[in-house]
């Protein structure tokens, strides 16, 4: 199915799934829980699929197969307990691990809200405003990003370490404010940086738009050059235990001249969030 | 006590266009509506219902669109009767008391 066609299938049965959830929550069940009842009411993906099958035989054969095919497709990968790269984990499990690890955020003063079931939607509320990761349809494929904060000024969100050159990528955008609901075209195939902030560069076009963080040294420092004023750093290095090069964020923050210096790392807690691709 | 599923099947088309004859609906309120008003015979399964009303849709008996639901979250597909669906529904209503007619007939012959 392709087209208009596959979005309205896709809409209609994701809002009556979502609705019928709603009944459940208000009924005493846990979101993951009313999600699972309300896929199980909706049947077998086979049956629905057969069904829409006979819908869309006549007069286009081919149409019917497609939406078939698109149906079961959504169907099975919103009924099934998927495997996931790399973690392989359920959804309700990353999930789980998405919470616990976002206490770390909580607890530095950022109210942080996670919501959502097989895309997660990360919200997180500073002093300019919300911020919303945006909405699954802008997410072009199966993701990691790390969601980091070094206070109540920033938010960022930055893609965990996949070059192979084991350093972070990046890209920033050149206005004086990050933008809200922003995000940026893929640096390398499958990676895609967010990164969300309220801060305002005073001299520079943007706190984060030019830099570049060495691979971190054996004394637990690295090297960072800038060209801004007001700087916000943001780095990472390649963690061989985590599965997949998954990257261990670090984040620095400080102020300075033009220059090329020397600094310690103060790493923070990073949570790594898995955004699925429909 | 709830419907023989046979007997639902053969008439989905008519309870359908039945229900919405009045007034527009959405997929699980039509579900609900069906469950509610016949005091829980009628329950139906998503999974024939949906296909049922793409079916309707595409033989022009209803006309379908996406609106805001009334508890918020994401928009609905309502469901409407058009025109042709009104007459179809006519002609399934008038084909399926006849039918009923001649079953009762057959009952009451000794």
């Amino acid at each position: 199915l392709w087209g208009r066609e596959r979005q309205t299938v896709r809409r209609e049965l994701e809002s009556h799934i979502r609705q019928r959830a709603q009944r459940y929550e208000i009924s005493g069940s846990s979101h993951n829980e009313a999600i699972k009842l309300a896929i199980a009411d909706l049947g077998e993906a086979r049956e629905i699929s057969a069904g829409m099958r006979s819908a869309y035989t006549i007069p286009n054969t081919i149409r019917a197969c497609v939406l078939a095919a698109a149906l079961s497709s959504f169907l099975l990968t919103s009924t099934q307990t998927k495997k996931h790269k790399p973690y392989d984990l359920p959804v309700a499990m990353i999930y789980q691990h998405i919470v616990t690890q976002i206490q770390h955020l909580r607890s530095s003063g950022l109210p942080v809200k996670i919501s959502g079931w097989n895309n997660p939607k990360v919200t997180v509320r500073t002093s300019e405003g919300i911020f919303e990761l945006p909405s699954q349809n802008a997410i072009p494929s199966s993701l990691y990003l790390n969601l980091i904060s070094v206070g109540l000024e920033n938010v960022i969100l930055e893609s965990a370490d996949q070059t192979p050159y084991g350093s972070p990528a990046f890209q920033t955008t050149p206005t004086k404010r990050l933008f809200k609901h922003k995000i940026f075209t893929p640096v390398t195939p499958g990676i895609v940086v967010v990164v969300f902030s309220d801060e305002i560069s005073t001299n520079a076009p943007s706190p984060l738009r030019r830099g570049f963080v060495t691979p971190i040294n054996a004394d637990g420092s690295f090297e960072y050059t800038s060209v801004s004023k007001t700087l916000t750093a943001v780095s990472g290095a390649r963690n061989p235990n985590r599965p997949n090069g998954a990257g261990e964020i670090t984040v620095v923050r400080f102020i300075d001249e033009y220059s090329t210096k020397q600094v310690l790392i103060e790493p923070i807690p990073a949570v790594v969030i898995k955004i699925e691709s429909q | 006590m709830t419907a023989d599923p046979n007997l639902l099947k053969g008439n989905l088309e008519l309870i359908l266009l039945s229900i919405l004859e009045h007034s527009e609906m959405y997929g699980l309120e039509i579900i609900e509506e069906a469950n509610t008003q016949t005091d829980g015979y009628f329950e139906f399964k998503e999974g024939s219902v949906y296909p049922a009303l793409h079916r309707l849709t595409q033989q022009g008996f209803l006309t379908a669109s996406f609106k805001p639901s009334p508890r918020g979250g994401m928009p609905s597909r309502y469901y409407a009767i058009s025109q042709s669906g009104k007459k179809a529904l006519e002609e399934k209503r008038r084909a399926f008391q006849q039918f009923n007619q001649h079953v009762e007939t057959l009952w009451r012959k000794p």
